[in-house]
Protein backbone atom coordinates (compact mmCIF):
# COMPACT_ATOMS: atom_id res chain seq x y z
CA UNK A 1 0.00 0.00 0.00
CA UNK A 2 2.86 2.36 0.97
CA UNK A 3 4.68 1.53 -2.28
CA UNK A 4 1.55 2.39 -4.29
CA UNK A 5 1.34 5.81 -2.66
CA UNK A 6 5.07 6.45 -3.01
CA UNK A 7 5.00 5.60 -6.74
CA UNK A 8 3.34 8.96 -7.50
CA UNK A 9 6.38 10.91 -6.24
CA UNK A 10 9.39 11.78 -8.40
CA UNK A 11 11.64 11.00 -5.42
CA UNK A 12 11.01 7.31 -6.04
CA UNK A 13 12.26 5.39 -9.11
CA UNK A 14 8.76 4.37 -10.17
CA UNK A 15 7.45 7.94 -9.76
CA UNK A 16 10.32 9.35 -11.81
CA UNK A 17 9.69 6.94 -14.69
CA UNK A 18 6.01 7.94 -14.66
CA UNK A 19 6.98 11.62 -14.83
CA UNK A 20 9.41 10.95 -17.72
CA UNK A 21 6.65 9.10 -19.61
CA UNK A 22 4.27 12.03 -19.16
CA UNK A 23 6.97 14.41 -20.40
CA UNK A 24 7.56 12.19 -23.47
CA UNK A 25 3.85 12.14 -24.33
CA UNK A 26 3.55 15.96 -24.02
CA UNK A 27 6.65 16.52 -26.18
CA UNK A 28 5.49 14.00 -28.82
CA UNK A 29 2.11 15.82 -28.98
CA UNK A 30 3.87 19.16 -29.37
CA UNK A 31 6.10 17.67 -32.08
CA UNK A 32 2.96 16.40 -33.85
CA UNK A 33 1.68 19.98 -34.07
CA UNK A 34 4.97 20.98 -35.73
CA UNK A 35 4.56 18.08 -38.16
CA UNK A 36 1.15 19.46 -39.22
CA UNK A 37 2.55 22.98 -39.54
CA UNK A 38 5.57 21.87 -41.61
CA UNK A 39 3.26 19.82 -43.88
CA UNK A 40 0.99 22.78 -44.39
CA UNK A 41 3.99 24.90 -45.35
CA UNK A 42 5.01 22.24 -47.84
CA UNK A 43 8.25 21.16 -46.11
CA UNK A 44 7.62 17.40 -46.59
CA UNK A 45 11.10 16.19 -45.70
CA UNK A 46 11.38 18.34 -42.57
CA UNK A 47 7.89 17.32 -41.55
CA UNK A 48 9.03 13.72 -41.82
CA UNK A 49 12.11 14.44 -39.62
CA UNK A 50 9.80 16.00 -37.04
CA UNK A 51 7.55 12.97 -37.26
CA UNK A 52 10.53 10.71 -36.51
CA UNK A 53 11.37 12.96 -33.54
CA UNK A 54 7.80 12.71 -32.23
CA UNK A 55 7.92 8.94 -32.67
CA UNK A 56 11.24 8.79 -30.78
CA UNK A 57 9.70 10.67 -27.85
CA UNK A 58 6.80 8.25 -27.77
CA UNK A 59 9.05 5.21 -28.11
CA UNK A 60 10.81 6.31 -24.90
CA UNK A 61 7.63 5.42 -22.99
CA UNK A 62 7.82 1.92 -24.55
CA UNK A 63 11.49 1.61 -23.58
CA UNK A 64 10.52 2.49 -20.01
CA UNK A 65 7.73 -0.04 -20.11
CA UNK A 66 10.30 -2.75 -20.88
CA UNK A 67 12.69 -1.40 -18.20
CA UNK A 68 15.31 0.03 -20.59
CA UNK A 69 15.50 3.15 -18.46
CA UNK A 70 19.07 4.18 -19.37
CA UNK A 71 18.38 3.80 -23.11
CA UNK A 72 15.18 5.80 -22.78
CA UNK A 73 17.04 8.65 -21.07
CA UNK A 74 19.76 8.67 -23.75
CA UNK A 75 17.03 8.72 -26.44
CA UNK A 76 15.35 11.75 -24.82
CA UNK A 77 18.63 13.67 -24.52
CA UNK A 78 19.69 12.82 -28.09
CA UNK A 79 16.33 13.54 -29.74
CA UNK A 80 15.78 16.87 -27.92
CA UNK A 81 19.30 18.07 -28.80
CA UNK A 82 19.01 16.88 -32.37
CA UNK A 83 15.52 18.40 -32.94
CA UNK A 84 16.52 21.74 -31.43
CA UNK A 85 19.76 21.86 -33.45
CA UNK A 86 18.16 20.70 -36.70
CA UNK A 87 15.15 23.01 -36.64
CA UNK A 88 17.06 25.94 -35.21
CA UNK A 89 19.50 25.76 -38.11
CA UNK A 90 16.67 25.06 -40.60
CA UNK A 91 14.25 27.75 -39.48
CA UNK A 92 16.81 30.34 -38.42
CA UNK A 93 17.79 31.82 -35.04
CA UNK A 94 14.85 34.21 -35.09
CA UNK A 95 12.37 31.32 -35.12
CA UNK A 96 13.19 30.89 -31.42
CA UNK A 97 13.69 27.07 -31.53
CA UNK A 98 16.70 27.53 -29.25
CA UNK A 99 14.29 28.76 -26.53
CA UNK A 100 13.63 25.11 -25.74
CA UNK A 101 17.21 24.90 -24.48
CA UNK A 102 16.30 27.10 -21.51
CA UNK A 103 14.29 24.28 -20.05
CA UNK A 104 17.32 21.93 -20.24
CA UNK A 105 18.11 22.16 -16.45
CA UNK A 106 14.53 21.08 -15.74
CA UNK A 107 14.84 18.16 -18.19
CA UNK A 108 18.12 17.13 -16.54
CA UNK A 109 16.47 17.26 -13.11
CA UNK A 110 13.50 15.28 -14.48
CA UNK A 111 15.75 12.54 -15.85
CA UNK A 112 18.07 12.17 -12.86
CA UNK A 113 17.83 12.47 -9.11
CA UNK A 114 19.45 15.44 -7.41
CA UNK A 115 21.94 13.03 -5.81
CA UNK A 116 23.19 12.01 -9.31
CA UNK A 117 24.95 15.36 -9.75
CA UNK A 118 27.54 14.14 -12.24
CA UNK A 119 24.87 12.92 -14.65
CA UNK A 120 22.84 16.13 -14.29
CA UNK A 121 25.96 18.18 -14.99
CA UNK A 122 26.75 16.03 -18.05
CA UNK A 123 23.23 16.39 -19.51
CA UNK A 124 23.25 20.13 -18.85
CA UNK A 125 26.66 20.40 -20.58
CA UNK A 126 25.34 18.60 -23.67
CA UNK A 127 22.49 21.13 -23.96
CA UNK A 128 24.94 24.00 -23.43
CA UNK A 129 27.23 22.70 -26.16
CA UNK A 130 24.24 22.41 -28.52
CA UNK A 131 23.29 26.00 -27.74
CA UNK A 132 26.86 27.23 -28.42
CA UNK A 133 27.02 25.33 -31.73
CA UNK A 134 23.66 26.82 -32.80
CA UNK A 135 24.89 30.27 -31.79
CA UNK A 136 28.16 29.97 -33.79
CA UNK A 137 26.43 28.45 -36.81
CA UNK A 138 24.10 31.46 -36.98
CA UNK A 139 26.75 34.06 -36.14
CA UNK A 140 29.16 32.92 -38.84
CA UNK A 141 26.37 31.74 -41.15
CA UNK A 142 28.03 28.34 -41.48
CA UNK A 143 24.91 26.54 -42.73
CA UNK A 144 22.19 28.00 -44.89
CA UNK A 145 18.55 28.03 -43.74
CA UNK A 146 15.14 27.96 -45.37
CA UNK A 147 13.76 31.11 -46.81
CA UNK A 148 10.70 32.00 -44.76
CA UNK A 149 8.47 35.04 -44.80
CA UNK A 150 8.63 37.31 -41.77
CA UNK A 151 5.07 36.28 -40.78
CA UNK A 152 6.05 32.59 -40.81
CA UNK A 153 9.14 33.30 -38.70
CA UNK A 154 6.98 35.27 -36.27
CA UNK A 155 4.47 32.41 -36.16
CA UNK A 156 7.25 29.94 -35.37
CA UNK A 157 8.68 32.29 -32.74
CA UNK A 158 5.29 32.68 -31.04
CA UNK A 159 4.72 28.93 -31.12
CA UNK A 160 8.20 28.11 -29.83
CA UNK A 161 8.03 30.79 -27.15
CA UNK A 162 4.58 29.65 -26.02
CA UNK A 163 5.39 25.91 -26.07
CA UNK A 164 8.74 26.28 -24.34
CA UNK A 165 7.07 28.50 -21.70
CA UNK A 166 4.23 25.98 -21.25
CA UNK A 167 6.74 23.14 -20.95
CA UNK A 168 8.84 25.16 -18.52
CA UNK A 169 5.89 26.09 -16.29
CA UNK A 170 4.47 22.57 -16.48
CA UNK A 171 7.76 21.13 -15.25
CA UNK A 172 8.23 23.84 -12.56
CA UNK A 173 4.69 23.38 -11.22
CA UNK A 174 5.02 19.63 -11.39
CA UNK A 175 8.22 19.72 -9.33
CA UNK A 176 6.74 22.25 -6.88
CA UNK A 177 3.50 20.33 -6.32
CA UNK A 178 5.38 17.06 -6.14
CA UNK A 179 7.81 18.41 -3.50
CA UNK A 180 4.98 19.91 -1.42
CA UNK A 181 2.99 16.67 -1.51
CA UNK A 182 6.08 14.62 -0.74
CA UNK A 183 7.03 16.90 2.17
CA UNK A 184 3.50 16.57 3.53
CA UNK A 185 3.77 12.84 3.30
CA UNK A 186 7.17 12.92 5.04
CA UNK A 187 5.74 15.12 7.79
CA UNK A 188 2.89 12.64 8.24
CA UNK A 189 5.37 9.77 8.40
CA UNK A 190 7.52 11.72 10.86
CA UNK A 191 4.51 12.31 13.06
CA UNK A 192 3.70 8.61 12.93
CA UNK A 193 7.29 7.75 13.78
CA UNK A 194 7.27 10.21 16.69
CA UNK A 195 4.10 8.59 18.01
CA UNK A 196 5.67 5.16 17.63
CA UNK A 197 8.81 6.42 19.38
CA UNK A 198 6.75 7.67 22.34
CA UNK A 199 4.95 4.32 22.43
CA UNK A 200 8.27 2.46 22.31
CA UNK A 201 9.68 4.64 25.09
CA UNK A 202 6.67 3.72 27.21
CA UNK A 203 7.23 0.05 26.41
CA UNK A 204 10.94 0.32 27.27
CA UNK A 205 10.05 2.03 30.53
CA UNK A 206 7.54 -0.69 31.38
CA UNK A 207 9.98 -3.44 30.49
CA UNK A 208 12.78 -1.83 32.50
CA UNK A 209 10.45 -1.65 35.48
CA UNK A 210 9.45 -5.31 35.02
CA UNK A 211 13.12 -6.26 34.70
CA UNK A 212 13.99 -4.38 37.89
CA UNK A 213 11.13 -6.14 39.65
CA UNK A 214 12.41 -9.50 38.39
CA UNK A 215 15.94 -8.70 39.56
CA UNK A 216 14.61 -7.70 42.96
CA UNK A 217 12.67 -10.97 43.20
CA UNK A 218 15.76 -12.86 42.09
CA UNK A 219 17.88 -11.18 44.76
CA UNK A 220 15.24 -12.03 47.37
CA UNK A 221 15.28 -15.63 46.21
CA UNK A 222 19.06 -15.73 46.39
CA UNK A 223 18.96 -14.44 49.95
CA UNK A 224 16.26 -16.97 50.78
CA UNK A 225 18.29 -19.75 49.19
CA UNK A 226 21.34 -18.76 51.21
CA UNK A 227 19.28 -18.77 54.36
CA UNK A 228 17.89 -22.24 53.56
CA UNK A 229 21.39 -23.44 52.75
CA UNK A 230 22.63 -22.11 56.09
CA UNK A 231 19.78 -23.88 57.91
CA UNK A 232 20.34 -27.18 56.08
CA UNK A 233 24.06 -27.06 56.78
CA UNK A 234 23.47 -26.31 60.45
CA UNK A 235 20.86 -29.07 60.71
CA UNK A 236 23.23 -31.60 59.11
CA UNK A 237 25.96 -30.41 61.47
CA UNK A 238 23.62 -30.82 64.46
CA UNK A 239 22.58 -34.36 63.39
CA UNK A 240 26.19 -35.32 62.71
CA UNK A 241 27.32 -33.77 66.04
CA UNK A 242 24.60 -35.51 68.05
CA UNK A 243 25.42 -38.88 66.47
CA UNK A 244 29.09 -38.33 67.22
CA UNK A 245 28.44 -37.26 70.80
CA UNK A 246 26.22 -40.26 71.32
CA UNK A 247 29.20 -42.36 70.28
CA UNK A 248 31.16 -41.22 73.33
CA UNK A 249 28.55 -42.72 75.64
CA UNK A 250 28.37 -46.11 73.90
CA UNK A 251 30.53 -48.87 75.32
CA UNK A 252 29.61 -51.47 72.69
CA UNK A 253 32.19 -51.30 69.90
CA UNK A 254 29.84 -52.67 67.26
CA UNK A 255 27.19 -50.06 68.01
CA UNK A 256 29.86 -47.34 68.06
CA UNK A 257 31.09 -48.44 64.61
CA UNK A 258 27.54 -48.31 63.24
CA UNK A 259 27.09 -44.76 64.58
CA UNK A 260 30.42 -43.77 63.04
CA UNK A 261 29.29 -45.10 59.66
CA UNK A 262 26.04 -43.15 59.92
CA UNK A 263 27.96 -40.01 60.78
CA UNK A 264 30.22 -40.51 57.74
CA UNK A 265 27.15 -40.89 55.51
CA UNK A 266 25.78 -37.61 56.86
CA UNK A 267 29.16 -35.99 56.27
CA UNK A 268 29.29 -37.19 52.66
CA UNK A 269 25.87 -35.59 52.04
CA UNK A 270 26.91 -32.41 53.84
CA UNK A 271 30.10 -32.04 51.78
CA UNK A 272 28.14 -32.69 48.60
CA UNK A 273 25.61 -30.05 49.60
CA UNK A 274 28.43 -27.64 50.27
CA UNK A 275 30.01 -28.33 46.88
CA UNK A 276 26.74 -27.65 45.10
CA UNK A 277 26.26 -24.42 46.98
CA UNK A 278 29.85 -23.37 46.33
CA UNK A 279 29.32 -24.04 42.64
CA UNK A 280 26.49 -21.49 42.55
CA UNK A 281 24.86 -23.04 39.46
CA UNK A 282 23.13 -25.61 41.75
CA UNK A 283 22.84 -27.90 38.75
CA UNK A 284 26.15 -29.73 38.40
CA UNK A 285 29.37 -30.18 40.37
CA UNK A 286 32.85 -31.12 39.33
CA UNK A 287 33.34 -34.46 41.07
CA UNK A 288 37.16 -34.50 41.47
CA UNK A 289 37.42 -31.90 44.26
CA UNK A 290 34.46 -33.53 46.00
CA UNK A 291 36.11 -36.99 45.95
CA UNK A 292 39.36 -35.53 47.32
CA UNK A 293 37.50 -33.86 50.18
CA UNK A 294 35.46 -36.97 50.97
CA UNK A 295 38.60 -39.13 51.04
CA UNK A 296 40.21 -36.68 53.46
CA UNK A 297 37.27 -36.93 55.88
CA UNK A 298 36.99 -40.72 55.69
CA UNK A 299 40.74 -41.05 56.31
CA UNK A 300 40.38 -38.70 59.25
CA UNK A 301 37.52 -40.71 60.75
CA UNK A 302 39.66 -43.88 60.65
CA UNK A 303 42.83 -42.12 61.85
CA UNK A 304 42.67 -43.89 65.23
CA UNK A 305 43.15 -47.30 63.53
CA UNK A 306 46.91 -46.62 63.20
CA UNK A 307 46.98 -47.99 59.65
CA UNK A 308 48.85 -46.61 56.66
CA UNK A 309 46.26 -46.80 53.89
CA UNK A 310 47.14 -45.05 50.62
CA UNK A 311 44.34 -44.01 48.34
CA UNK A 312 45.42 -43.55 44.72
CA UNK A 313 43.00 -41.59 42.56
CA UNK A 314 42.75 -40.98 38.85
CA UNK A 315 39.68 -38.90 38.10
CA UNK A 316 38.71 -37.22 34.84
CA UNK A 317 36.98 -33.86 34.74
CA UNK A 318 33.38 -35.00 35.19
CA UNK A 319 30.36 -32.94 36.14
CA UNK A 320 27.49 -34.71 37.88
CA UNK A 321 23.97 -33.51 38.51
CA UNK A 322 22.52 -33.63 42.03
CA UNK A 323 20.52 -36.79 41.22
CA UNK A 324 23.74 -38.51 40.10
CA UNK A 325 26.12 -37.00 42.64
CA UNK A 326 24.15 -38.03 45.74
CA UNK A 327 24.04 -41.81 45.08
CA UNK A 328 27.59 -41.71 43.74
CA UNK A 329 28.94 -39.97 46.86
CA UNK A 330 27.18 -42.42 49.18
CA UNK A 331 28.38 -45.36 47.06
CA UNK A 332 31.95 -44.10 47.21
CA UNK A 333 31.64 -43.59 50.96
CA UNK A 334 30.43 -47.21 51.36
CA UNK A 335 33.22 -48.60 49.20
CA UNK A 336 36.04 -46.81 51.04
CA UNK A 337 34.47 -47.47 54.46
CA UNK A 338 34.12 -51.19 53.62
CA UNK A 339 37.79 -51.35 52.67
CA UNK A 340 38.82 -49.68 55.94
CA UNK A 341 36.42 -51.82 57.99
CA UNK A 342 36.91 -55.23 56.39
CA UNK A 343 39.65 -55.38 53.78
CA UNK A 344 42.41 -53.87 55.93
CA UNK A 345 40.99 -54.99 59.26
CA UNK A 346 44.09 -56.93 60.34
CA UNK A 347 46.59 -55.17 58.09
CA UNK A 348 48.89 -52.25 58.87
CA UNK A 349 49.24 -51.02 55.30
CA UNK A 350 47.12 -51.14 52.19
CA UNK A 351 46.26 -49.51 48.91
CA UNK A 352 43.02 -48.36 47.39
CA UNK A 353 42.94 -47.59 43.66
CA UNK A 354 40.12 -45.41 42.53
CA UNK A 355 39.49 -44.19 39.01
CA UNK A 356 36.67 -42.37 37.31
CA UNK A 357 36.91 -42.12 33.52
CA UNK A 358 34.57 -40.48 31.05
CA UNK A 359 34.00 -41.16 27.38
CA UNK A 360 31.32 -38.95 25.84
CA UNK A 361 28.44 -39.44 28.26
CA UNK A 362 29.55 -42.82 29.60
CA UNK A 363 31.35 -43.00 32.93
CA UNK A 364 33.39 -45.92 34.27
CA UNK A 365 34.02 -46.02 38.00
CA UNK A 366 36.68 -48.51 39.02
CA UNK A 367 37.44 -49.30 42.65
CA UNK A 368 40.10 -51.76 43.73
CA UNK A 369 41.86 -52.57 46.99
CA UNK A 370 44.67 -54.97 47.89
CA UNK A 371 43.06 -56.03 51.17
CA UNK A 372 42.23 -59.50 52.40
CA UNK A 373 39.20 -59.91 50.11
CA UNK A 374 36.32 -62.31 50.68
CA UNK A 375 34.50 -65.07 48.92
CA UNK A 376 31.86 -63.03 47.11
CA UNK A 377 30.09 -66.15 45.77
CA UNK A 378 29.34 -67.34 49.33
CA UNK A 379 28.55 -63.86 50.67
CA UNK A 380 25.09 -63.19 52.08
CA UNK A 381 23.84 -59.65 51.49
CA UNK A 382 21.37 -59.94 54.33
CA UNK A 383 24.15 -59.62 56.88
CA UNK A 384 25.40 -56.18 55.89
CA UNK A 385 23.79 -52.84 55.06
CA UNK A 386 26.87 -51.57 53.17
CA UNK A 387 26.63 -54.10 50.31
CA UNK A 388 22.89 -53.53 49.99
CA UNK A 389 23.50 -49.80 49.74
CA UNK A 390 26.18 -50.27 47.06
CA UNK A 391 23.72 -52.25 44.94
CA UNK A 392 20.90 -49.77 45.59
CA UNK A 393 23.03 -46.73 44.65
CA UNK A 394 24.26 -48.53 41.49
CA UNK A 395 20.65 -49.13 40.51
CA UNK A 396 19.80 -45.48 41.27
CA UNK A 397 22.56 -44.43 38.86
CA UNK A 398 21.00 -46.80 36.29
CA UNK A 399 24.44 -48.36 36.07
CA UNK A 400 25.79 -51.81 35.39
CA UNK A 401 28.00 -53.07 38.22
CA UNK A 402 30.44 -55.91 38.58
CA UNK A 403 31.78 -56.93 41.98
CA UNK A 404 34.62 -59.41 42.21
CA UNK A 405 36.39 -60.58 45.30
CA UNK A 406 38.22 -63.66 46.40
CA UNK A 407 39.97 -64.43 49.62
CA UNK A 408 43.46 -62.91 49.61
CA UNK A 409 42.91 -61.06 46.32
CA UNK A 410 41.18 -57.89 47.45
CA UNK A 411 38.09 -56.32 45.93
CA UNK A 412 37.56 -55.26 42.33
CA UNK A 413 34.42 -53.21 41.69
CA UNK A 414 33.34 -51.62 38.43
CA UNK A 415 30.32 -49.49 37.68
CA UNK A 416 29.30 -48.26 34.24
CA UNK A 417 26.72 -45.50 34.07
CA UNK A 418 25.58 -42.81 31.66
CA UNK A 419 25.40 -39.10 32.50
CA UNK A 420 22.05 -37.36 32.18
CA UNK B 1 48.31 -28.63 77.66
CA UNK B 2 44.83 -27.31 78.42
CA UNK B 3 43.67 -24.50 76.14
CA UNK B 4 41.13 -21.77 76.80
CA UNK B 5 38.47 -21.85 74.08
CA UNK B 6 35.87 -19.25 73.14
CA UNK B 7 32.90 -20.48 71.10
CA UNK B 8 31.16 -18.01 68.78
CA UNK B 9 28.13 -19.70 67.18
CA UNK B 10 24.60 -18.41 66.57
CA UNK B 11 23.03 -21.89 66.54
CA UNK B 12 22.38 -23.12 70.09
CA UNK B 13 22.64 -26.85 69.29
CA UNK B 14 25.90 -26.51 67.38
CA UNK B 15 27.31 -24.35 70.15
CA UNK B 16 26.46 -27.09 72.65
CA UNK B 17 27.97 -29.84 70.47
CA UNK B 18 31.18 -27.85 69.98
CA UNK B 19 31.37 -27.26 73.74
CA UNK B 20 31.12 -31.04 74.30
CA UNK B 21 33.84 -31.72 71.71
CA UNK B 22 36.17 -29.22 73.39
CA UNK B 23 35.49 -30.65 76.83
CA UNK B 24 36.00 -34.22 75.58
CA UNK B 25 39.41 -33.15 74.28
CA UNK B 26 40.23 -31.91 77.77
CA UNK B 27 40.20 -28.18 77.06
CA UNK B 28 38.16 -25.43 78.77
CA UNK B 29 35.34 -23.44 77.19
CA UNK B 30 35.62 -19.94 78.69
CA UNK B 31 32.44 -18.60 77.07
CA UNK B 32 29.83 -19.20 74.33
CA UNK B 33 28.44 -16.16 72.50
CA UNK B 34 26.24 -15.67 69.44
CA UNK B 35 27.41 -12.37 67.87
CA UNK B 36 30.54 -10.44 66.94
CA UNK B 37 30.24 -7.67 69.54
CA UNK B 38 29.85 -10.20 72.38
CA UNK B 39 32.79 -12.19 70.96
CA UNK B 40 35.04 -9.10 71.18
CA UNK B 41 33.93 -8.47 74.80
CA UNK B 42 34.43 -12.14 75.73
CA UNK B 43 37.88 -12.20 74.11
CA UNK B 44 38.87 -9.09 76.12
CA UNK B 45 37.54 -10.62 79.31
CA UNK B 46 38.87 -14.22 79.01
CA UNK B 47 41.94 -13.94 76.73
CA UNK B 48 41.23 -17.29 74.98
CA UNK B 49 43.91 -19.32 73.15
CA UNK B 50 41.51 -20.57 70.47
CA UNK B 51 38.26 -19.20 69.10
CA UNK B 52 35.79 -21.54 67.36
CA UNK B 53 34.26 -18.93 65.11
CA UNK B 54 31.13 -19.35 63.01
CA UNK B 55 31.30 -17.22 59.86
CA UNK B 56 27.67 -16.13 59.86
CA UNK B 57 26.63 -14.52 63.09
CA UNK B 58 23.73 -12.60 64.59
CA UNK B 59 24.08 -8.81 64.22
CA UNK B 60 25.97 -6.65 61.73
CA UNK B 61 29.37 -8.27 62.09
CA UNK B 62 30.42 -11.59 60.54
CA UNK B 63 33.02 -13.93 62.08
CA UNK B 64 35.93 -12.56 60.04
CA UNK B 65 35.15 -8.94 60.95
CA UNK B 66 34.94 -9.95 64.63
CA UNK B 67 38.34 -11.70 64.36
CA UNK B 68 39.91 -8.60 62.80
CA UNK B 69 38.77 -6.59 65.84
CA UNK B 70 39.93 -9.27 68.30
CA UNK B 71 43.36 -9.45 66.60
CA UNK B 72 43.94 -5.82 67.68
CA UNK B 73 44.38 -6.91 71.31
CA UNK B 74 44.63 -10.74 71.30
CA UNK B 75 46.79 -13.44 69.76
CA UNK B 76 44.00 -16.03 69.87
CA UNK B 77 43.88 -18.33 66.85
CA UNK B 78 40.63 -18.79 64.96
CA UNK B 79 39.14 -22.03 63.72
CA UNK B 80 36.43 -20.90 61.32
CA UNK B 81 33.40 -23.14 61.11
CA UNK B 82 31.22 -22.38 58.15
CA UNK B 83 28.50 -23.66 55.90
CA UNK B 84 29.80 -21.47 53.09
CA UNK B 85 33.39 -22.08 52.05
CA UNK B 86 33.54 -19.82 49.02
CA UNK B 87 36.90 -18.50 47.87
CA UNK B 88 36.16 -14.90 48.80
CA UNK B 89 35.54 -15.78 52.43
CA UNK B 90 38.56 -18.09 52.48
CA UNK B 91 40.71 -15.23 51.20
CA UNK B 92 39.37 -12.82 53.79
CA UNK B 93 39.82 -15.37 56.57
CA UNK B 94 43.47 -15.94 55.63
CA UNK B 95 44.17 -12.28 56.40
CA UNK B 96 43.34 -12.96 60.05
CA UNK B 97 45.07 -15.06 62.72
CA UNK B 98 43.58 -18.28 61.33
CA UNK B 99 44.35 -21.87 62.25
CA UNK B 100 41.82 -23.55 59.94
CA UNK B 101 38.79 -22.96 57.76
CA UNK B 102 36.37 -25.89 58.24
CA UNK B 103 33.14 -26.76 56.50
CA UNK B 104 30.30 -27.85 58.75
CA UNK B 105 29.61 -30.47 60.01
CA UNK B 106 32.96 -30.59 61.81
CA UNK B 107 33.98 -33.96 63.23
CA UNK B 108 35.54 -34.62 66.57
CA UNK B 109 38.67 -36.12 64.94
CA UNK B 110 39.02 -33.04 62.77
CA UNK B 111 38.98 -30.72 65.80
CA UNK B 112 41.28 -33.05 67.68
CA UNK B 113 43.80 -32.92 64.85
CA UNK B 114 43.61 -29.11 64.70
CA UNK B 115 44.08 -28.69 68.46
CA UNK B 116 47.08 -31.02 68.33
CA UNK B 117 48.80 -28.45 66.06
CA UNK B 118 48.68 -25.80 68.82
Amino acid sequence: MGEMKNSSYIQTDVGRIKAINRFCIITSLMASLYVVLLFSLGFWVHAFVMMVTAATFYSCTLLNKYHHYALSRIAIITSTNFAIFYFSVLLGFKSGVHLYLYISPLIAYLLYDYEQRKKIFLVFSVYLVTFLIIFYVHKYNLLGHLYLTEDTVTLFYILNFAFSLILCFTLIFYFAFNSTAYNKKLLGSNQQLEEQQVQLQHEIHDRTKAQEELLRTLREKEILLKEIHHRVKNNLAVISGLVELQNFYIKDEKAAAILKESRNRIKSIAVLHEKFYENKSLERIEIRSYVDELIYFIKLSFSNHNQEISIHTQIDHIELSLTEALPFSLLLNEMITNSYKHAFKDLETGNIYLSLAKKDKDVIFHFKDDGCGFDYACFSKDTTLGMNLIEAFSRQLKGKMSYNSEKGKGVDFKLYFTLS
Amino acid sequence: MTKKVLIVEDDFMLSMINRKYVELMGHVVVDSVTNGADAIDAAKKHSPDVILMDLRLDGDMDGIQAMIEIAKFSEAKAIYLTGNSDEENKGRAQETNMLAFCVKPVHFEQLQQLFSQL
